[in-house]
């Protein structure tokens, strides 16, 4: 296998000393280690800092719009289940105005992973209060302490349906990058809550806090949190639930949760039409005779003519 | 296999350890008034070093990619 290098050559424009550099660091180590197929792999991210990530990596990459890049995978993912999908998005993106899209990718259990950037703020806009931002809480950009409750990420990932369910810390690269392998490497939905310091706007979950905080779930021996049968699930659940309210003084990182006996969406729909996933839509004849599509451009400007308009080349 | 080679130029470093402070990765220590990068691996290329550095000693290099790539990461 010939390495090859996942990093695009653009500028990146993220904050100095961001946290989403430490994750950019590890997707890439990730892929690097995995050999992905560029051509098989997927980024898909919404609006925000942390959603720019499709662009620094050298796989096929859609920038989506906030919030809807679950929604976005979801297509692309049934529509073609060769490839492998990975979304990036904020904490704003995903559990604030996509959380609808969040909750649902749970209860399908369709096979991406989900790798939210979680810096307690929306940075691309300034640093207002996030949905992980606690409440009583004071960051930079806020007048008053935050006023709303935070959500917990991993709770409601685990009621929603997930069955690989993970925390990472964003300067710990080599740890988030296992993480993102096995996450991948999962046969259904896996999130992975990365714990990501915002330079900018987020002056209380820093860099300094989480070093000083932050112990890995793996090294504790009596910490197991894969359900192999169902009779093992809630118990499994609850536990892991119980651990992600650990939060001050000591804030664990790991896995928290894999479920081994949840069927995906893919297998799901295979049952019901036998035919796929071995004729998926991206497989599928989209012509007419041997190279004439069902819809032609002198078609396609007919139907939509009122709709086209001229933009201006720069 | 790390994805980022820093350079400090001790002819240019003060030691006013800015850029120990500054690394969320805790890339660089102090020996004798000089920077250091004792755990170049941990570096995670986010220039947050390059940025406080008041003499412009550091260089970070990505080290797997282009190499008219580098002169973005040099400081100026
Ligand atoms: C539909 C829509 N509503 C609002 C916005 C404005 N907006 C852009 S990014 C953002 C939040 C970004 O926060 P987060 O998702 O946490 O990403 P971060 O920048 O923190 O990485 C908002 C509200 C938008 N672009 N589109
Ligand atoms: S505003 Fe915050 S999240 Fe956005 S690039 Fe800057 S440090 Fe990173
Ligand atoms: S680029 Fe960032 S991670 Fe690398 S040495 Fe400088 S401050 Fe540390
Ligand atoms: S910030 Fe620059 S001058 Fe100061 S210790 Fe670091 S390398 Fe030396
Ligand atoms: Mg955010």
């Amino acid at each position: 296998m010939v390495p090859r290098s996942y990093k695009t050559d653009l500028w990146i424009d993220w904050c100095p000393g961001c946290g989403n550099f430490g994750i950019l660091t590890a997707v890439v180590k990730a892929f690097e280690e995995l050999g992905l197929d560029p051509s098989k792999t997927v980024i898909v991210s919404g609006i925000g800092c942390s959603s720019k990530i499709p662009h620094f990596v050298n796989v096929n990459g859609v920038h989506t719009i906030h919030g809807r890049a679950i929604a976005f995978a979801t297509g692309i993912k049934l529509a073609n289940p060769e490839l492998t999908v990975v979304v990036h998005g904020g904490d704003g993106d995903l559990l604030g105005i996509g959380a609808g899209h969040f909750v649902t990718l749970g209860r399908r259990n369709l096979d991406i992973v989900v790798i939210m950037h979680n810096n307690g703020v929306y940075g691309l806009t300034k640093g207002q209060a996030s949905p992980t931002l606690p409440m009583g809480v004071k960051t930079k950009a806020l007048v008053k302490p935050n006023i709303q409750q935070a959500l917990n990420p991993i709770a409601l990932a685990i009621s929603a349906g997930y069955t690989f369910v993970a925390r990472g810390y964003a300067f710990d690269s080599e740890h988030l990058k296992n993480l993102i392998k096995m996450a991948i490497e999962h046969k259904g939905a896996a999130f992975i809550d990365v714990l990501q310091p915002c330079v900018t706007f987020n002056d209380v979950f820093t860099a300094e806090y989480y070093r000083k905080r932050v112990y890995k779930l793996d090294e504790q021996p009596e910490w197991n949190p894969v359900a192999e049968k169902p009779e093992e699930r809630v118990e499994k659940m609850i536990k892991a639930i119980e651990k992600s309210f650990e939060w001050g003084e000591r804030i664990p990182i790991g896995i928290f949760y894999i479920d081994k006996t949840q069927s995906t969406l893919e297998e799901r729909y295979s049952q019901r039409i036998p035919l796929y996933p071995s004729i998926h839509p991206a497989k599928s004849n989209i012509t007419r005779d041997v190279d004439k599509p069902l819809i032609d451009n002198n078609m396609f400007e007919k139907i939509f003519k009122e709709y086209i308009v001229d933009v201006e080349h720069i | 296999m790390p994805g980022y080679k820093v350079q400090v130029d001790t002819s240019k470093c003060i030691g006013c350890a800015q850029c120990y402070v500054a690394c969320p990765n805790k890339v660089f220590a102090i020996i004798n008034k000089k920077s250091v990068p004792v755990n170049p691996d941990a570096c995670v290329g986010c220039r947050a070093c390059i940025v406080k550095c008041p003499t412009n000693a550091i260089t970070i290099v990505p080290r797997d990619i282009y190499a008219h790539y580098a002169r973005f990461y040099k400081s100026t």
